[in-house]
């Protein structure tokens, strides 16, 4: 395992995209160390901003230390395990497509945006934009799962086309907005506005009922075993992740069917208390 | 194990009943688990019952089916009670019709129900079951892949009818026989029915015929060019003197135990306890049927399914 630890903290962004185990695999330390990053409109180098040690040729990194400022870290990534002991910063695991990210800490904006595949995992909180399609792109994330066990903040899922993003906590303002398709697992309260302009897609908050806008309709309970499903896979999976303590799973309750959004396709849902 | 030579054959025994020196022919079929659940065991099996009925033998249905057993809640996807089924066919092709109508016309309208694959995927032998059977969806069914698992949701009017996409295709073994023959019809039809059960309870196999036993054992081919198969004279008890008999000078009736399953150890296994429940008194001879190997390539010999075997 390659350890990069932090020398020490920057108010200044750290634009690390070269920080992926696929990538750095085939390296040697020195070759890391002289990698460019940009620090702000600066360019500079790996070891500048952290230590090195131990060898990636097994596919695995761990960032250590305070790396809220690092962004693009695992970014683009398709194999290996990147693991962060702390917080990390903006856009990690955006346009991912293989491999894990554990992050044990919080996570900033735009974690796993547009990923296509592969598995994010924030023992922690994340920021706004949690697998979001960037401003102007017609698709959000596009297969994969983030599973985050505590909350995460605005636009969660945004323009979701395939995949599962589970969140243990509560939401900001709008989960699911423009979803496509795909899944959204909201295991505390959602923020307002969930699923608008939603077309197809599933949306579930067992445990809340958010308030809905108007162009959703209820089309009574649920009488599916899809929840279970979902559900038997959430605990197998804090189970093999280890998220048995932080991953707050008790039994769901009778669902009630929301159909929407009336104002776009109307094909989507949220499932939810009555 | 004994041998002697009365009747001019090799014979072995199990419990002082004679084991004729023979073998079961067996032969490969496609095959497919599939997993049932439903809301209560009531409901799994009368949807069971339906999906599997008239499929005892590829020779005139257009599949070989039956209930591998019951699952546990524990033990079913959606936590809820559910059976395996299997399912043979002559190809994958073949089978991958016979699912979706089985399917579509014997799970999908009873209550509650769900149904799963329940053998690993290959993608090169998969076969596509609730991909076909999601058009009754008419537009209006929802797909979620889970677990790199696509399901399929398709409204019905009870709520949900849940249908994987794929379903894996393995290669089965078919034919593994037993044939008992006994002094009177009660003391045979007794003991095929414990060696039935007996055989039944093996993990991943199948008797396909009703009640697992079968009175009307077949040959291959027949004096009328167009049928396949017809009674197997040798074993009849009313043509004793008018053909070569195959049969036991003391049996008054024979039985035969056809069993399938997801791979010829499965076959053995349930070969071997179903010969050692049908070995009781007033049974004279266990013998299986072949064909002289114009069948398949698997020999299943009983000599080495008795105890101390090969």
């Amino acid at each position: 395992m390659l350890s990069l630890t932090r020398l020490e903290s920057h108010l200044v962004p750290l634009e690390a995209e070269c920080l992926r185990p696929d990538t750095l695999a085939s390296l040697d330390n020195t070759t890391i160390s002289h990698l460019t990053v940009w620090h702000g409109k600066t360019k500079a180098e790996v070891g500048d901003f952290f230590k090195v040690q131990g060898s990636a040729s097994d596919g695995e990194i761990l960032l250590r230390g305070d790396c809220s400022r690092v962004k693009l870290a695992g970014s683009g990534m398709t194999a290996g395990t990147l693991r962060v002991d702390g917080p990390i910063g903006m856009h990690t695991g955006a346009n991912m497509r293989g491999g894990l990210i554990r992050i044990d800490g919080n996570a900033g904006d735009w974690l796993g945006a547009e990923m296509h595949g592969g598995m994010i995992v924030v023992n922690g909180n994340a920021g706004h934009h949690t697998g979001a399609a960037y401003r102007g792109a017609q698709r959000g994330m596009r297969g994969g799962e983030i599973i985050i066990t505590g909350s995460t903040g605005d636009e969660l899922g945004s323009t979701l086309r395939r995949g599962l993003i589970v969140v243990g906590g509560d939401t900001g303002a709008f989960p699911g907005i423009n979803l496509l398709a795909g899944t959204i697992v909201i295991l505390g309260k959602s923020g307002v506005r969930p699923g608008a302009a939603m077309r197809r897609g599933s949306l579930l908050v067992p445990h809340h009922k958010p308030e809905l806008l108007p162009t959703f309709q209820s089309a009574g309970p649920l009488d599916s075993v899809f929840p279970a499903l979902y559900f038997q896979y959430l605990e197998k999976l804090a189970k093999r992740l280890n998220l048995n303590q932080t991953l707050a799973l008790k039994p769901w309750p009778q669902l009630t069917r929301y159909a929407g959004d009336n104002v776009t396709l109307g094909k989507g849902e949220i499932l939810c208390p009555a | 194990m004994e041998l002697n030579q009365e009747d001019n054959r090799s014979m072995l025994s199990i419990r002082g009943i004679e084991v004729e020196d023979t073998y079961a022919e067996a032969f490969p079929l496609a095959c497919a688990r599939v997993i049932v659940t439903a809301e209560n065991p009531r409901l799994v099996l009368s949807a069971a019952q339906a999906a599997t009925g008239n499929a005892s033998s590829v020779i005139g249905c257009d599949c070989e089916a039956g209930i591998d057993g019951l699952l546990a809640p524990n033990e079913t996807p959606d936590g809820r009670p559910g059976t395996s089924l299997l399912f043979f066919g002559y190809s994958r092709p073949s089978l991958e019709l016979s699912l979706v109508s089985r399917i579509g016309q014997g799970i999908l309208p009873c209550p509650t129900t769900a149904v799963y694959n329940g053998l690993p995927i290959d993608p090169a032998k998969c076969l596509q079951v609730g991909g076909k059977i999601r058009f009754f969806g008419d537009g209006w069914q929802i797909s979620k892949l889970l677990d790199n698992r696509r399901y399929w949701r398709i409204p019905v009017m009870d709520g949900e009818f849940v249908v994987e996409e794929v379903f894996g295709a393995g290669k089965g073994v078919a034919g593994g026989n037993l044939i008992i023959q006994g002094e009177t019809r009660d003391i045979t039809l007794q003991a095929a029915e414990k060696a039935a059960e007996a055989m039944g309870a093996v993990e991943g196999v199948i008797l396909p015929f009703a009640h697992g036993i079968v009175r009307a054992g077949s040959k291959v081919g027949s004096r009328y060019p167009k049928l396949k198969a017809s009674t197997n004279q040798a074993f009849c008890p009313s043509l004793r003197g008018r053909v070569k008999s195959e049969l036991h000078p003391g049996a008054a009736v024979a039985y035969e135990l056809v069993v399938d399953g997801l791979d010829l150890a499965g076959v053995e296994q349930s070969m071997r306890v179903g010969m050692d429940a049908a070995a009781v008194p007033g049974v004279v001879r266990i013998s299986a049927g072949n064909y002289g190997g114009k069948l398949g390539p698997f020999l299943i010999h009983l000599k080495d399914l008795l105890p101390g075997g090969a």
